[in-house]
């Protein structure tokens, strides 16, 4: 098969093979919608930290560390009890652990050393955002969902009961929310960040703050498209039917 | 207009695209990267 393609949308829920698809693609001359160079911010944490960073975007203070030693050191000399650790690759919230304690901290730490592939050894530990002081009705955290220029959705994400995580995918729940100044501001200063042109950002309030804690480069939709009853997928294709036609 | 859509598998927001392309005559083609191989070259990379 060689199409002549006007566009390429990446839509494959494996990071790696979408992404280094991409990669080809644009060698051979096609848009990709995202770039590779997205893709590949947007797939690791500590890349898209960096960014952020770069961009004064505010994100949730972070720690990186390359062993299980220097790691706790991180913790217990910056971060504190309790802190989160991710993988710097994944996505719907699997392997990220909340590290209450010294107990905790070595335990998945010691686990990650020895059953974890090499990017599992990249120790990203960022602080635990507390909710303590929000409503008991705010969300646990936002997604907003970018085409380009324009935050077209955003919905509120609630943790389960048992669970700090508010990932749809393993059980959290969703409603609409409003798009304030300040959500669209940060949204968008953060897809261009990450040279996103369609994204979903994750946000949360972190002391009074609003934080971008990461940028999806591959955002699913059936979550905030049935949360807000808003036609995403018909959104993505206006965008791309007036962008690139 | 032609697009690619690079998938490994048909989920519920493929389907919403795929809707959403034909309601508008878009033609698309499915590059479902299990079925899929790139020959690599200088000259050319044929899908």
């Amino acid at each position: 098969m060689n199409g002549n393609f006007d566009l390429i949308l990446e839509r494959s829920l494996s990071f790696l093979r979408g992404m280094y698809s991409c990669a080809i693609l644009e060698l051979k001359g096609y848009k990709t919608i995202n770039s590779y160079e997205c893709l590949n911010i947007c797939g690791n944490k500590l890349l898209t930290t960096l960014e952020l960073i770069k961009n004064d975007i505010p994100t949730p203070k972070t720690n990186i560390a390359f062993t299980e030693e220097s790691s706790i050191e991180a913790i217990e000399k910056e971060i504190q009890y309790p802190a989160i650790l991710k993988p710097i690759i994944g996505s719907w919230g699997r392997l990220i652990a909340k590290l209450d304690d010294h107990n905790s901290a070595s335990s998945n730490l010691e686990c990650r050393e020895s059953m974890g592939n090499i990017f599992q050894k990249i120790y990203y530990i960022q602080q635990y955002v507390k909710r303590k002081h929000l409503e008991k009705d705010a969300p646990t955290d936002i997604r907003v969902f970018v085409i380009e220029d324009e935050c077209v959705a955003a919905m509120g994400r609630f943790n389960p009961e048992k669970d700090f995580r508010s990932n749809i995918a393993i059980g959290g729940t969703a409603k609409p929310i409003e798009i304030t100044e300040k959500v669209k501001k940060l949204s968008l200063a953060a897809s261009k960040s990450v040279k996103g042109e369609i994204v979903g950002v994750d946000l949360m309030e972190n002391d009074g703050e609003m934080q971008v804690i990461e940028v999806n480069g591959t955002p699913q939709f059936q979550g905030i498209q049935t949360a807000t009853g808003k036609n995403i997928a018909g959104e993505i294709v206006n965008y791309i039917e007036t962008k690139y036609k | 207009m032609l697009v690619g859509i690079i998938l490994n598998r048909i989920t519920w927001e493929i389907k919403q695209l795929i809707s959403e392309l034909e309601k508008r005559h878009i033609r698309y083609i499915l590059l479902n990267n299990q079925k899929i191989y790139f020959k690599l070259s200088k000259k050319r990379i044929l899908i």
